[in-house]
Parts: C-alpha cells; sequence; structure tokens
C-alpha cells in the first residue's frame, strides 16, 4: 500500500481513535465508581458478616424463646408477688381492725377502771365516816357510865371494821390503779403495732405497685420479640443480595480488563503511552502501598513512591488525590485498632513530606469546594490535634481555614463569615475552653449561619461522651481522622441525621 | 489506724508493720474545690498566702468527715514551667491557668536550656511552703500529697506537644535533642521532687501525659520513656506515685517495677486486668471517671466507686481515687462525699494485726 494511503487511513482513523479514547476514559469513571459500589457493598457485606459470626441468629432465636419464657416467668412471679401482697395486705386489714378493737375495749377497761376507783373512793369516804361515828359512840358510851359499856364495845367493833373497810378500800384503789398502768401501756402498744401496720401496708401498696408496672411490661415482651423478629428476614435477604453483588467484582474486573485491552490498542495503533487504566492501575497500588506502610508504622520511601508515579507521567493532582484517600483508608482501620496518638503522628509525618514533596510541582490545584474553619478554643493552646486534623483534611482537597491558639469565639465567626465554610472544627483539651462552643453556637446562630456544622474535638469529648451535648457540638471528632470523613459527609450528603457521630 | 498506717498497709498489701488495712484508702483531689471554703473563685482561692490554701485543703478533709487518706498541697502541675520563665494566665475564673506562652520555639534553642532552680519560681516556692503547712497540720495523720510533671512529659509544655512529638518521632531530631532535653528535665523533676518531699510531702505523684498508651506505641514507651521515669524515680529521695495521665493497662506490666510506691490508673483501665498484670507488685489507684463526675448524680458516683471497690479490693493494694488529675470544680460536693464515703460502706476489711505489734501504731 502506498503511504500516502496509510497515512490517510491514519488521519481518518484518528478521530475515532479519540473519540474511543474519550469513551474509555468515561468507561474508567464509570468503572470507579463501580468500584466504590463495590467496596461499600464489600463493607455492608463486612458488617453482616460480622454481625452474623457473633451470632445474631442465635442471639435472636435466644431472644426469641429466653425472652418470652423469661417474660411469662416474670408474669407468673409478679402474678403470685400481687396475690401475696393482696393476702398479706388482707391479714395487714384485719390486723389493724383487731388492734382497733382491742383499743376500743382497753378504753372501755379505762373507763371501768376508773369507775371502780371512784366507788373505793366512796368506799373509804364512809370508812372514814364510820371512823368518826364509832368514835363519836366511844364518847357517847363513857358518858353514859356502866350503861354505855356494852355500847361501848360495839362502837370499839364498829370502828375496827371502818379501819379494816379503809385498808381494803386503799388496797382497791392501788390494784386499780395498777391495772390502768397496765392497760395505758397496752394502749401504747397497740398505737405502735397500729403505725407498724400501716406502714407495712404502704409497703405492700408500693410492692403492689411495681409488680403491677412489671406485669404490664412482660406483657409487652413478645411485642417487643416480635418486632424484631421482622428485622430477621430482611437481614437473611440482605445477606443474599451482599452474594449477589459480590458478583458485580468479578463483572467490573472482567469489563475493566476489557477496556484496558481495547484502550490499550487504541493508544498503541495512536503512538500513545500510558492508558489511563494503566494510571488508575498506578495510583491504586500507590494508596493500597501507602496504606500498608501507615498503618505498619514503617518509615515509608513516600517521596520515591511519588516520584514513580509522576515519572509514569501521572498528574501531582491525582497523587494528592491518591495521598488523601491512603489518609483515609489508613485511619479508618487505625480507628478500630485503637491505636495511640502517636500512631496517627506517624502518618501526620509522611503526609506532611507527602505534601511537601507534591504542592510545589501543583501548578492549578484540584478544587473539591469543601471548606473548614479550625481553631484551639479561647484558652487551650494544645496543637497537636488541630495541627493533624489541619493537614488530613489539606491532603483531601479540603481548603483550611486555620485560626490558631486559644481563639476566641468572634475569630472564628469571622472566618465562617469570609470563607462561607459549613464546617467548624473546635479543639480544646479543657472543659472550660470547650464550653466556648456554646458561645460560638450562639454567636453563628446571630449571624445567620444556623447551617453551619460544629465539631467537637479534644479529650473532655472523649472521655465524657455527652459533653459534646452540653456544649451543643453538633458532632465529635474523637481522633484526627474523623474530621475528614465528618467534612465530606456534610459537604456531600448534606449534614448527617441528628445527634449522629456524637 | 490512721491514714497514713492505712495507707502504708494498702501499699504494701497488708506486709507493713502495720498489718492489713481496715479499708480501702480514698485519695479524692478536690484542689479548686478550695475556692468553696472562702467563697471565691478558684484564681483568687489559689492566689491566697501558702496557709491560707493548707487550711481549705484540711477544712474539706473535715466537711467529709476526715475519711479522705490524703491532703494535697499543689493547685496544679502546669505550674511546674515558671521555673523555666513561662507565664501562666488564667483564661477562666474557675478553672487552671495555661501556659502564656512555649520557652523553645525551635529545636535548635535545645541545647542552651539550662536546669533551672525550682526555688526561683514564686508559684514553686508558695507550693512547697503549701505542703509545709499542710504537713505542720495534718501530717501525722494523713498523707500529704505533691505532685511534679514527670520529665518525659515537660518537653510538650516547654515546646508544645507539636513539637515535642515531631522530636520524638523524627529520628534525626532525636539524635540531636533528645538526650539534653531529658538530662534538663529529669534534673529539674528531681530537684523539685526533693523539695516537696522536704517540704513535708508523703508522696509525690509524678504525672506524665506523653507516656500513656493514649500517646506512644509500646515500642516509644520502652525505649524512650521507661528509662527516663526509672532513672527519676531511682533518683527521688522519698516515696513516688507515677500517673500515666491516660491509659496505662498497655504498659503496666512495664511499670510494676518503676519503683512508684502506686500506679495511678486511667478510667479506660479495666482495674482487674491492670491488678493481673502487676500481680501484686505494685498497688493500683484510681479510677472513677472525673469528667463524667460532673454528670453523674451522688448516687451514681457512689455505685461506680463501690464497682471500682468490688474490682480491685481483694488482696489490698489498692486505694481508691478520681482519676487524674483532680476533679472537676463544678463536681458537687455531695458527688464528692459520694466517692468518699464508698470506702467505708463497701470498702471495709478483716483486720489482721500486724505480727511486730510493739511498732504499730507509729507511722
Amino acid at each position: 500500500m502506498p503511504l500516502a494511503c496509510v497515512q490517510q487511513d491514519t488521519r481518518a482513523v484518528k478521530p475515532e481513535a479519540e473519540k474511543l479514547d474519550r469513551a474509555a476514559t468515561e468507561l474508567y469513571h464509570q468503572i470507579n465508581f463501580l468500584r466504590d459500589i463495590e467496596s461499600s457493598s464489600q463493607a455492608v457485606s463486612d458488617c453482616l458478616r460480622a454481625v452474623q459470626s457473633e451470632g445474631l441468629d442465635a442471639a435472636f432465636a435466644l431472644v426469641n424463646s429466653g425472652l418470652i419464657r423469661v417474660a411469662g416467668e416474670v408474669g407468673t412471679g409478679c402474678q403470685s408477688s400481687l396475690d401475696a401482697c393482696q393476702q398479706t395486705r388482707e391479714v395487714l386489714e384485719a390486723s389493724i381492725a383487731s388492734l382497733a378493737d382491742l383499743r376500743k375495749t382497753l378504753d372501755q377497761l379505762t373507763a371501768s377502771s376508773r369507775s371502780i376507783e371512784n366507788v373505793a373512793e366512796t368506799i373509804d369516804a364512809f370508812a372514814q365516816q364510820t371512823s368518826l361515828l364509832a368514835l363519836n359512840a366511844r364518847i357517847e358510851a363513857a358518858r353514859a357510865g356502866a350503861a354505855g359499856v356494852g355500847f361501848a364495845v360495839v362502837s370499839e367493833e364498829v370502828g375496827k371494821l371502818a379501819v379494816s373497810i379503809k385498808d381494803e378500800s386503799r388496797s382497791i384503789q392501788c390494784a386499780v390503779a395498777e391495772v390502768a398502768r397496765h392497760v395505758s401501756q397496752a394502749c401504747s402498744i397497740v398505737s405502735v403495732e397500729t403505725e407498724r401496720s400501716r406502714e407495712q401496708e404502704q409497703a405492700v401498696d408500693a410492692m403492689v405497685e411495681t409488680n403491677e408496672a412489671l406485669l404490664i411490661q412482660g406483657r409487652v415482651l413478645p411485642d417487643m420479640v416480635e418486632e424484631l423478629d421482622q428485622f430477621l428476614d430482611p437481614l437473611s435477604q440482605a445477606r443474599s443480595a451482599i452474594g449477589h453483588n459480590q458478583m458485580i467484582q468479578v463483572a467490573v474486573g472482567n469489563v475493566e480488563r476489557n477496556v484496558r485491552s481495547i484502550h490499550g490498542a487504541i493508544r498503541r495503533a495512536t503512538g500513545s503511552n500510558a492508558t489511563h487504566g494503566e494510571i488508575t492501575s498506578s495510583l491504586e497500588e500507590f494508596t493500597d502501598l501507602f496504606t500498608h506502610e501507615m498503618v505498619a508504622g514503617s518509615d515509608t520511601p513516600v517521596e520515591t513512591m511519588l516520584q514513580g508515579l509522576l515519572d509514569h507521567g501521572i498528574d501531582p493532582v491525582h497523587c494528592l488525590d491518591a495521598v488523601g484517600k491512603a489518609v483515609q483508608s489508613a485511619n479508618a482501620r487505625q480507628k478500630y485498632k485503637h491505636v495511640s496518638v502517636g500512631d496517627y503522628y506517624l502518618n501526620f509525618l509522611a503526609v506532611e513530606r507527602a505534601l511537601a514533596f507534591l504542592e510545589p510541582k501543583i501548578t492549578v490545584p484540584a478544587r473539591t469546594g469543601m471548606k473548614v474553619v479550625i481553631g484551639n478554643a479561647r484558652g487551650d493552646y494544645h496543637s497537636l490535634g488541630r495541627e493533624m486534623v489541619g493537614l488530613f483534611l489539606r491532603a483531601s482537597g479540603i481548603e483550611v481555614i486555620d485560626v490558631g491558639l486559644g481563639a476566641e469565639v468572634s475569630k472564628f465567626a469571622d472566618a465562617v463569615a469570609k470563607s462561607k465554610a459549613r464546617v467548624v472544627g473546635v479543639s480544646s483539651l479543657l472543659i472550660e475552653s470547650a464550653k466556648e462552643i456554646t458561645k460560638l453556637r450562639e454567636v453563628l446562630n446571630q449571624r445567620g449561619y444556623t447551617g453551619t456544622k460544629i465539631v467537637a474535638g479534644g479529650a473532655c469529648f472523649v472521655v465524657d461522651s455527652e459533653f459534646a451535648n452540653e456544649v451543643k457540638a453538633d458532632y465529635v471528632a474523637t481522633a484526627a481522622s474523623d474530621m475528614v470523613s465528618l467534612v465530606q459527609q456534610i459537604y456531600q450528603y448534606g449534614p448527617l441525621s441528628e445527634g449522629s457521630n456524637r | 489506724m490512721n491514714s497514713i498506717q492505712r495507707v502504708l498497709a494498702a501499699l504494701t498489701f497488708g506486709k507493713s508493720e502495720h498489718g492489713t488495712p481496715d479499708r480501702v484508702p480514698v485519695f479524692p483531689v478536690p484542689l479548686m474545690q478550695g475556692a468553696l471554703v472562702y467563697g471565691c473563685t478558684v484564681e483568687e482561692y489559689f492566689a491566697m498566702p501558702a496557709k491560707r490554701i493548707a487550711e481549705a485543703q484540711v477544712k474539706i478533709n473535715e466537711m467529709f468527715d476526715g475519711i479522705p487518706d490524703g491532703v494535697a498541697g499543689i493547685p496544679n502541675v502546669i505550674q511546674d514551667v515558671t521555673a523555666f520563665g513561662i507565664g501562666l494566665k488564667h483564661h477562666y475564673v474557675n478553672s487552671t491557668p495555661a501556659v502564656e506562652g512555649m520557652l523553645l520555639h525551635n529545636f535548635e534553642d535545645i541545647p542552651n536550656l539550662a536546669v533551672p532552680d525550682p526555688m526561683k519560681s514564686p508559684m514553686l516556692r508558695k507550693t512547697r511552703d503549701t505542703i509545709a503547712a499542710l504537713s505542720a497540720a495534718v501530717g501525722t495523720e494523713k498523707v500529704v500529697i505533691g505532685a511534679a510533671i514527670a520529665p518525659f512529659s515537660l518537653p510538650s509544655m516547654l515546646m508544645g506537644t507539636s513539637a515535642w512529638m515531631r522530636l520524638l518521632f523524627t529520628p534525626e531530631l532525636r539524635r540531636k535533642y533528645y538526650k539534653h532535653l531529658m538530662d534538663v528535665c529529669t534534673r529539674f523533676v528531681i530537684d523539685w521532687v526533693d523539695v516537696q518531699h522536704k517540704a513535708g510531702a508523703h508522696v509525690v505523684i509524678l504525672a506524665d501525659g506523653m507516656a500513656s498508651a493514649t500517646m506512644i506505641q509500646r515500642s516509644v514507651f520502652e525505649d524512650l520513656a521507661l528509662p527516663v521515669i526509672k532513672s527519676t524515680i531511682g533518683a527521688a529521695g522519698g516515696m513516688v506515685a507515677y500517673e500515666a495521665v491516660g491509659r496505662i493497662e498497655p504498659f503496666i506490666d512495664a511499670c510494676a517495677d518503676i519503683g512508684a510506691v502506686g500506679l495511678l490508673v486511667g478510667q479506660e483501665d479495666d482495674l482487674v486486668e491492670c491488678q493481673k498484670r502487676v500481680k501484686g507488685r505494685v498497688g493500683l489507684i484510681g479510677n472513677v471517671n472525673n469528667m463524667m463526675m460532673r454528670r453523674w448524680s451522688p448516687a451514681r458516683i457512689e455505685l461506680q466507686a463501690k464497682s471500682a471497690i468490688n474490682q480491685a479490693k481483694d488482696g489490698y493494694g489498692f486505694i481508691l481515687a478520681n482519676q487524674g488529675p483532680e476533679i472537676p470544680f463544678d463536681v458537687s460536693l455531695d458527688g464528692i462525699g459520694a466517692l468518699i464515703r464508698a470506702v467505708e460502706k463497701y470498702g471495709r476489711y478483716d483486720t489482721k494485726p500486724a505480727k511486730t505489734l510493739s511498732t504499730a501504731g507509729v507511722a
């Protein structure tokens, strides 16, 4: 074939090849999107597997049988207890009534004692008068001389009788007083016992109330179990669906391989070098490796790794994006391992070096449009967390407006007003400084930034998980890495559901 | 059994001359609450003469029927930096102060750092006098507690935590500056601890926030922090307790033999696990969450204290305390009382008499 014809054919093919190249690029984007779906599907699958491995089914079964059985037992127990309480109450009521009767009888006895006492007093008075009469009789008998001798004997005997009556009357009075004292003591005992019985009655009433409440709650339990049961089927279906979703991985892999093959052929035909697929693959490889190095705490040769990417003609902006992804991936993995601040700090140093290497090479920075104001609250001079958060945000393409250490509320608010950032990160180790967040919320609201979210960070929020609510923060970042994902979610999907991450 | 005897009996696992403790000792740290005695702010309270600061601490002890076994004579540990010429500022009247600035702005400043004399700082002199006043007032009965920042953590106050972390994690910086910085800090801390002991502190707590498992990895702890802790405690002339001000559980086996009389345990740490790991080599002090005490009712605080007692009481070697460093100012006195009184309710032991009765009764 003459050269002119070949050149003509090549010219004719080139626009088509360029079209195909663009189509392939678009396909790569779509493949990336599918990869994201695949990753999230994988994450859901992992969660479900974890839930399964932690014996959710067994737990449900246990709840089902155990809870209902326990609820039944509690119900029966409560009913028995209620019956017993009722019986006790009846006994107590009878006791209280008997004690009241006893009290009445004792009162009557007291009254009778008083009557006897009065009678004894009257007899005593009679005896006294009789004694006087006997004395007078003796005097009159003496005056009568011999004729009164017999009368004198009689009067003397009458006097003696009067003395005896008086003695007996006194004995009766003493006995009656003794009886009265015992009756009074009995009355006191009856009063105390009555009071005690009433208290017992109240205690029984309280027990009845508690048992009734338990009985009602026990009846609700089977319904609750039934509600839980409703989730079992969807959960099982979700597991099957995830199984099917895993086929996406295979399908995406196949599509990607084919696209790469076609694209490679086109590139070779048109004389181009690295394909988009190759670039993507290199970046992914870098992200995986860098993540691994950070998690392992290795002294990562990040500059050499990045230089390798640049040598392949990869844009520094894409390299920075890969660094950001590695940071998030590493931090997410470390967070659940409860690593130390030192581990995160090693990431910080590696990312700092990566940024120092890449940033001078970036002429037009990628703009995500996400902005965050960060700073330490007034009175707080612990910069470590803020600095780490700032760097991780920057590495993720998020613009950071840092108001620095010990910043007044007005400084935060001014920065929000100027930058229109939708998120503010306030760091504080100290309780009183952390309370500045409440003031910041008020000032932001007053200035009309009601939608601006405040993320709190610092030790006092970790030690007391409710502290964020107290100071009216919207979210808490318990580790420096949390901030990146929080900001991305707030910007991409709008605010998270109220109270999440608190 | 007085408080000193009780604490000694507990920390020696019942092997001291005082026999076994009659109950779990309790060390609450209501430092700022001294302001309540005078009805003033925390800032005003700590501006008072040493004698008055001490009187308020004794008063608080009496307020809780003398149950607390220790009295603390320090306003805060941040004050240690004043010996290096750094100023402190109260940003809030009822809080601890913050540093006004850093001493070391560049790593190159480190070689010029010299060991300061603790007694050149008016604040530290006043703390010494406070300890002396406490010792004179209750020192034969109660444990007088001092405190200092540990050498490994002191640089974070002199240069900022971020710079200190950078130095620790950058081999070249570490090679150039670490030794001198640690030498200076260690010497200063030993001197300052010595001043407190001489003033009458029975025990000085070394607060080492940078050495906790919350902050650093075990390898960093073993290679860098541990040797410094050991040499400092080894050189101290009196009793020292060690507080990592964070999680200590992952390192606690390594801390059992540092020479401390007790280890303060963080609120996240599992007391049972910590006890298992130290195997009776050192006593534990802790660990009721001081931040949550702001939120909990007295009844809940009592339950938390009870739970800590139940976990660590057996075998002695346990002192109940709030997790450090101190009880926040807005915790109610009833709440603090609930923590303290829990030892009377739940911390009683069946006492065994000492073997040498002739010396018992003397602290």
